[in-house]
């Protein structure tokens, strides 16, 4: 499976993108250049996403959990995972405005659809992580809502 | 003794002793009797509830709160008979001693007549001497002698073990019986663990008034108080031998009463917590050559009394109360927090709370806090803390002083740090001693440096 399957879902289809442009080859090239760029950097995109879903829901269940404030309480479970989504889409826009090159105006709509499907692989990410963390011994200060049984 | 109770629940060390109550009230009737016995067998329940594991498991006791056994004595032995019930005759006590069958001028009836007032000889027993120790000394020395629990107590007396004796100089009963069971035990030579035991006590001297009797139509004079004290202390003198005596009391009669020897409804006053200390004090002691006479002052002669005015002698007694009210509030909360940590980890569920276990422990903690709020309203009162209730900021709880924790969340995540600590002790699988070691153990982070 290719990193660009990940994405397709939310994405246009490429061939249909591409063929809008095939009567101006020099825009043709530009938006050939566009996804390519767009295709190449998905792995960072990738790997951020994973990282913020990973580092925060770690964050809510191990530093967070240790202040005062009933921070146990599933509400705060529930802020946290919209905290990820927002953080990985900002971050994602300000990675994918740094890295992808390109003129065209389409540019900034890929990168934010990009942006929020990532959210919401992360939000999937803090939510499997959850699961996994309310399900194995390691001590937590959280309500382990997740917990599957007694 | 409802203040050794209270204070024992909150976590006062006995120095490993378990505490055997012997209760000696001819007036079994009174409701504050009865409280007192219900109170002590709701204590007993909760140590049971602590320290059972199932399968005839036994724990040792928990740390903090309810840390020290109490058993009854009847629980030793199987009595049938309560300590007070044969004192409890419907008799006059013209008619204990017979004096009908005296001839009117029988010598015997004269030297009555000398030393008894017809009030005397007309009160009933059923409700106690009246303040009259002359009255007291003569019932309890016949019940002391033929009763099925000096007996028993005999018998369970163990080398090593100690007697505190807790009574009153100013009234009847305390003001008879001390110096008389004091005497008995130290003349046991039948049984040399029950005279040789250490023996400590505290005489608790006039602290509060009663109202009128002219107006009343009561027994009981209160201005005769520091009468039949001196004239108690003066043979005290010379005839009680306890290796520690430990007086309490006031500068003047502060508390009011009403004055109703049927009900006798005195809300707790702070010279009781005073003499109830008295016993921790004595447990941490070692024998002397000579009988030790203790009291115990206060820095400022203020009320009510704050942490500062009260001394460092008390920083113990206000910390393991502040423990105990803070439990309190924890008690009111925890059922309402549906997502507690405790609930998934250490089954503290809706199940849990809604168990009698639950409940009794729950009863108990209003009683300790009814029994401080009493303290804190009486005359001196002993008020170091302000009033709490959920919801409010908990640092300025001790007055003068403040706590780190700013709200109840602060106990609540101590005490699941304290359940996510893995220790051996911990795999008892006992709900009901999680709740009160993890309680303990998450409040005393914040008020261990009182």
């Amino acid at each position: 499976m290719e990193l660009m399957d990940l994405y397709k879902w939310g994405l246009p289809n490429q061939g249909e993108y591409l063929n809008k442009y095939r009567d101006n080859e020099s825009l043709y090239n530009m938006a050939r250049s566009l996804w390519n760029s767009l295709d190449s950097e998905l792995f960072y995109f990738m790997i951020t996403f994973m990282a913020i879903g990973l580092v925060l829901v770690c964050f809510y269940y191990y530093v967070y959990n240790k202040w005062p404030g009933r921070k146990y309480r599933i509400q705060h479970w529930a802020l946290w995972l919209g905290i990820t989504g927002v953080v990985t889409i900002i971050a994602i826009l300000c990675l994918g405005s740094a890295l992808v090159t390109s003129n065209l105006q389409e540019k900034f709509g890929f990168i934010l659809r990009i942006s929020l499907i990532s959210g919401i692989y992360a939000i999937l990410i803090y939510f499997v992580a959850s699961l996994i963390i309310c399900n194995i011994p390691v001590p937590t200060n959280a309500y382990r809502f997740l917990k599957i049984g007694k | 003794m409802k203040s050794v109770i209270m204070l024992t629940a909150s976590g006062m060390k006995t120095n490993g002793y378990d505490i055997v109550p012997i209760l000696l009230d001819p007036h079994v009737d009174l409701e504050e009797n009865t409280i007192l016995t219900t109170t002590i067998g709701d204590y007993i329940k909760i140590y049971k509830n602590a320290t059972s594991a199932g399968r005839a498991q036994q724990l040792d006791a928990p740390a903090g709160f309810f840390s020290t056994k109490i058993t009854r004595l009847e629980d030793l032995d199987a009595l049938q008979n309560s300590t007070s019930t044969n004192m409890t005759e419907k008799k006059s006590f013209g008619q204990y001693l017979d004096v009908g069958a005296l001839a009117n001028d029988d010598v015997n009836n004269y030297l009555i007549q000398t030393i008894y007032s017809r009030d005397n000889l007309k009160n009933s027993l059923s409700v106690g001497f009246k303040g009259n120790p002359n009255v007291g000394t003569v019932v309890l020395n016949e019940m002391i002698s033929g009763a099925d629990w000096y007996d028993a107590f005999q018998r369970h007396c163990e080398k090593g073990d100690r007697v505190f004796i807790i009574s009153s100089i100013f009234g009847g009963t305390g003001a008879a019986g001390y110096p008389l069971l004091e005497k008995k035990i130290k003349e046991d030579k039948i049984h040399p663990q029950v005279q040789n035991a250490l023996m400590g006590a505290v005489t608790v001297l006039p602290y509060y008034s009663l109202d009128d009797p002219t107006t009343s139509g009561s027994g009981i004079d209160s201005s005769n108080f520091y009468t039949k004290t001196k004239a108690a202390l003066s043979y005290y003198e010379k005839s009680v031998k306890s290796d520690y005596l430990y007086y309490a009391g006031e500068q003047s009669l502060k508390a009011n009463y009403q004055n109703n020897e049927k009900e006798q409804k005195n809300q707790a006053h702070f010279v009781e917590l005073v003499a109830a200390s008295a016993l921790y004090d004595f447990l941490g002691r070692e024998r002397q050559e000579s009988p030790q006479a203790m009291t115990r002052a206060i820095r400022e002669d203020a009320d009510p009394l704050h942490i500062t005015s009260l001394g460092d002698g008390y920083k113990e007694i206000v910390k393991k109360i502040t423990n105990m009210m803070l439990f309190d509030l924890l008690l009111d909360i925890l059922p309402g927090e549906r997502q507690f940590p405790l609930k998934k980890t250490r089954g503290l569920n809706k199940d849990f709370y809604q168990d009698q276990k639950f409940g009794a422990l729950k009863e108990f903690v209003k009683k300790f806090h009814k029994w401080y709020t009493e303290l804190a309203e009486n005359n001196r009162g002993f008020a170091p803390l302000n009033r709490v209730s959920k919801g409010e900021k908990l640092t300025t709880m001790i007055k003068g002083l403040t706590l780190k924790a700013k709200n109840e969340s602060y106990y609540l995540l101590k005490m699941i740090e304290a359940s996510n600590k893995k220790k051996v002790q911990h795999e008892h699988g006992n709900r009901f001693r999680y709740l009160l070691e993890f309680a303990y153990n998450g409040i005393k982070e914040y008020t261990d440096h009182i």
